[in-house]
């Protein structure tokens, strides 16, 4: 039976940081304090944890009630990363839209904030986001669901970092379910934006 | 399709029909047809925690702040929101995984949590950030890899615990895994441990002389050890019991010399009928088997439980593991390899401090230690992989919050050591000064009050670079760091030798994190001493307290002389001497650094505690006040036996504030910690009102407090002596009116007009 993506709600995107600007995560500790003050990005902001400590996984997380936000060094490279816990409305094309349209809202918020960051501040190339289903029932790792979620999120990254030369490629976890989407050249973040909200 | 038809053969049925019933009991109390406090006795006995915040309200830095959750009004336990994120714990009895095991948690971790594994100061697993929903699936995919959460917590009997070298380990009488093994087996869910007025916790001991059992601080503790009769060799445990940490520590009593194995799991029985019949059920603070114990005396006590053992029907589970006890034991996953040279840069370092000749040649174990207890699911499923490779999967959590690698051949480690620190789990230092226990602390337990976690990390920091290059004076290098968030000592603050627990203290109108440094408890001989409490200094100031203690003691040590040692040398006045100046604290706008917490930016307060869960039961803010002066009488005890007088008199006194505080604030009065506005409340609301008032005593016990205050400190020997004593009766009654006051018959009636109607 051919997958559907139908039922999975629980996934996780990522957008690589520039690693020369990333900066040591404790430095997001305070940034990330101040967004649940000013309900700086979307969802019901609970709680940032720290786990600055350890490494190969989220490093600063800020908990919401829908979904994580967090400073994530998986794999050795830092990005910002937004995994859902509770359920979207929509298609599984407009899920993940309104998540990429959270996470690329946080992520600009952290380019514009310099103040708090040494050296400048992180930036965001926009060529790269990463994708991983983060539910094993729905969405076990099989060659059947592996092809569905591909040609979604072939479709999906195609629209959003827009081009012809986007390409859907395996994660550096053999493990987990999931692709990186790239293309080439840099895309600005508000322009990925405009194409998600 | 659900988890529960995906998993369906593979989760035994009784586990399976538990979860079921939970998830029942979930839809029930949606329904509103369970009471928040039933539903959180029963959420609470399968390791379903409450979670700082999960009230519904946050100081965000500028104020408290309301956290609008969905489904607001509907709660899962008394002031506590049901969507609010909460904690799961996931018991391991001894700390055994298996890989498959571990992969499940890391998977669980990753969807139901946020991404970390956290190994707690039992050998268990916990989760954060859980939401209530998802515990029946979270529970079943546990069930299907032979794990239950069920009596993870409540009033229950807790994991069991045993030394993680057990089997392996060169010092050991035997190895006690099969006798926990049955003990946990037995006692789960066995309907004699199921009316328990608080948790009973056991712990198993292949030796007396090393720590990994730390059976002096259970409610029963086991030893390993031999008699030879007629000239057979038989195993038997010397068994301790009413040992326990909290606010009060109290170190277990020798019960028997010798118990017999095959009388172990009868006489763990014949305990938990005695307990479950006689131990203090409404007073929570008093309800430890220790506290039965010292009221029945050890004697009476153990006399009730030979006549239980002795009425107890047989019972063949008793016994059936006794006979292959040895034939259970792990087996060597490839044959031995001694150690062959090689190893990365670092190894060597690594290996001094992270690795363990076992007993049986060629092989080792291998510590993976983990900052703050803490991996990655990343991490988490590495290490299953490399059990499975290098160990066969022999893996177990420490108390220390780490893992080890049993049965890694002495050839593989060179390049075990490389693939550990490929996934950054290649830390060395495991068991020196840089590898600190801490409790969750204000992270998120709701009876935090400072963030024993971010002092944790902060001072590995500091450390670990030293801990890396071998740079601790030998001396030092052992010394085990412990924090607690607060006195109800989670991160077993009193068996470290260098312990600190969370305190508040006010400066200039502002509350300012602070920890109590406890010195001198004793790791070694299973937690063998407690600590001497020596005064409060700010969190930032404690790295400095670290620093200056193991500089003197490597520098005025006598020789061969313990820590433990040197500090009773020295004695309290002294070590308060040595911490004065660092206990001072710079005016706010001066240095508004020592006004926030480790790891967090916020300005420190106290308003975000809550009611929290201890076990089974919701811990008023009443509770929480009252045990804090059980903690300062203690502190007052110990100071007058040291003839610091003063100290003496400020713990007792404080304590009985404290005291007081909590009953005012069972009218839901937040009264701050103003002496006067204490006292002068207390006054009108409790004395005049004669709610205080004992039968018999009538308000004898108020008019210590009222006269300490009024009078001041008088600081000769006498006096000071009796201020403790009545300290200890004005706690009582505290106790005592407490109890009256949850009695009450018609709950919302204010206590005032109650009282007066008695
Ligand atoms: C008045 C309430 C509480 C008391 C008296 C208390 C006391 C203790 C003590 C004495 C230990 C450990 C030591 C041992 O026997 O090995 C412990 C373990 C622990 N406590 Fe608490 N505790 C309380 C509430 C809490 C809360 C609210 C939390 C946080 C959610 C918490 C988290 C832990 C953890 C993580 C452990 C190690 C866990 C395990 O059993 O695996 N405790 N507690
Ligand atoms: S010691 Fe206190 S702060 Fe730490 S977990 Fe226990 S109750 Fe919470």
């Amino acid at each position: 039976m051919a997958y559907e993506a139908a039922a999975l709600q629980r996934f996780g995107l990522k957008l690589f940081a520039d690693p020369a600007s990333a900066g040591a995560p404790s430095t997001m500790i305070p940034v990330f304090h101040q967004w649940i003050q000013e309900h700086a990005v979307p969802g019901l902001l609970i709680d940032v944890a720290d786990y600055t400590h350890l490494v190969d996984g989220p490093s600063v997380l800020l908990v919401a009630h829908e979904a994580n936000y967090a400073i994530d060094e998986t794999g050795g490279r830092p990005g910002l990363s937004y995994t859902r816990k509770q359920p979207l409305e929509g298609t599984f094309e407009q899920r993940l839209a309104a998540a990429a349209a959270a996470l690329i809202t946080a992520a600009r918020r952290l380019e514009q904030d310099t103040s708090r960051m040494t050296g400048g501040g992180i930036t965001f190339p926009g060529n790269e986001i990463e994708f991983v289903a983060n539910d094993r029932l729905a969405a076990p790792k099989n060659a059947d669901t592996e092809r569905a979620l591909r040609h979604e999120l072939a479709g999906f990254g195609g629209r959003l970092l827009g081009g012809a030369d986007v390409e859907v490629g395996p994660l550096d976890d053999p493990s987990r379910l999931g692709f990186t989407i790239k293309t080439r050249e840099p895309v600005p973040l508000e322009t990925l934006l405009s194409r998600v909200e | 399709m659900t988890w529960k038809e995906t998993l369906a053969g593979r989760i035994p049925a009784d586990l399976g029909n538990e979860i079921d019933t939970f998830e029942r009991q979930i839809a029930l109390r949606r329904q509103g047809k369970i009471d928040e406090k039933v539903f959180a006795e029963t959420r609470l006995r399968r390791g379903v925690y409450g979670q700082r915040y999960d009230n519904g309200q946050r100081n965000d830095g500028t104020g408290p702040k309301a956290l609008p959750y969905p489904s607001r009004g509907l709660t899962k336990g008394p002031e506590t929101v049901w969507d609010a994120p909460g904690m799961q714990r996931i018991k391991i009895p001894m700390g055994r995984l298996t890989p498959d095991q571990m992969d499940t948690l890391a998977d669980l971790a990753e969807e139901y949590s946020d991404g970390i594994c956290h190994v707690t100061t039992r050998q268990d697993i916990q989760l954060h950030f859980v939401h209530l929903d998802d515990t029946p699936d979270l529970m079943r995919r546990l069930a299907a890899v032979g794990i239950t959460t069920r009596e993870a917590c409540g009033n229950t009997v807790r994991n069991v615990t045993a030394c993680p070298l057990a089997g392996v380990c060169r010092d050991e009488t035997f190895d006690v895994t099969p006798h926990a093994e049955a003990c946990m087996r037995f006692l789960l869910g066995h309907p004699d441990a199921q009316d328990f007025g608080r948790k009973f916790k056991v712990a198993f001991s292949g030796c007396r002389e090393h720590a990994c059992g730390l059976v002096a601080m259970h409610d029963l503790g086991l030893i390993a050890v031999t008699r030879t009769e007629n000239g057979i060799e038989r195993h038997g445990f010397e068994t301790y019991v009413g040992g326990g940490l909290g606010a009060v520590p109290h170190q277990a009593k020798l019960f028997d010399e010798f118990l017999p194995v095959e009388e172990v799991l009868p006489t763990a029985q014949a305990i938990a009928r005695v307990f479950a019949r006689l131990g203090e059920k409404r007073n929570r603070a008093r309800a430890r088997v220790k506290f039965l114990v010292a009221h029945l005396g050890l004697e009476e006590f153990k006399r009730l439980v030979l006549e239980e053992r002795a009425a107890l029907p047989d019972d063949p589970r008793w016994t059936a593991h006794v006979a292959d006890a040895g034939a259970t034991a792990e087996q060597p996953p490839k044959p031995a390899a001694p150690a062959n040279g090689g190893g990365s840069n670092g190894f060597a370092g690594w290996a001094r401090t992270n690795v363990y000749r076992q007993r049986q040649s060629g092989y080792a174990t291998v510590t993976v230690a983990l900052p703050l207890g803490d991996l990655t699911a990343h991490q988490m499923r590495r290490l299953a992989a490399l059990a499975r490779q290098y160990v066969g999967g022999a893996v177990r959590a420490t108390v220390e919050q780490n893992i080890v690698l049993r049965w890694v051949r002495e050839a593989d480690l060179p390049a075990l050591y490389g693939e550990l620190s490929a996934v950054g789990l290649g830390q060395p230092g495991a068991g020196t000064l840089a590898d600190i226990t801490a409790c969750p602390g204000t992270d998120t337990c709701k009876l935090g009050i400072a963030s024993s976690r971010g002092l944790a990390a902060e001072l590995t920091s500091r450390l670990s670079e030293r801990a890396a290059a071998g740079a601790f004076d030998p001396a030092v290098e052992g010394l085990r760091i412990k924090t607690s968030g607060c006195f109800n000592s989670c991160g077993q603050h009193h068996v470290a030798d260098l312990g600190f627990y969370g305190v508040s203290r006010n400066i200039g109108g502002y509350a300012v994190p602070h920890f109590q440094v406890v010195l001198g408890g004793k790791w070694l001989d299973n937690g063998g001493a407690y600590g001497l409490a020596s005064g409060a200094v700010p969190s930032k100031r404690i790295p400095e307290v670290i620093e200056r203690i193991t500089g003197r003691f490597v520098a005025e040590r006598r020789e061969n002389e313990s820590f433990q040692d040197y500090t009773r040398r020295i004695g309290k006045r002294a070590l308060r001497e040595m911490f004065a100046d660092l206990a001072t604290v710079p005016a706010h706008d001066d240095d508004p650094s020592f006004y926030s917490d480790w790891g967090d930016p916020r300005e420190f307060t106290l308003g975000d505690m809550g009611v929290g869960e201890c076990a089974g039961e919701v811990v008023s803010l009443t509770e929480f006040d009252l045990a804090a002066a059980e903690a300062r009488i203690f502190e007052a005890q110990s100071q007058l036996e040291e003839k610091a007088f003063a100290e003496a008199d400020e713990f007792a006194y404080g304590a009985m504030l404290l005291g007081a505080r909590g009953l005012i604030k069972t009218e839901f009065v937040d009264i701050g910690d103003d002496p006067g506005a204490i006292v002068s409340e207390f006054r009108a609301r409790f004395f005049d009102t004669q709610v205080f008032f004992d039968k018999y005593a009538g308000g004898k016990f108020a008019m210590y407090l009222f006269r300490r205050h009024e009078e001041g400190a008088k600081l000769n020997p006498d006096a000071v002596h009796h201020l403790v004593e009545e300290a200890q009766l004005f706690l009582e009654a505290c106790h005592a009116c407490q109890a009256r006051l949850a009695a009450r018959p018609a709950a919302g009636m204010p206590a005032a007009i109650e009282g007066r109607a008695q």
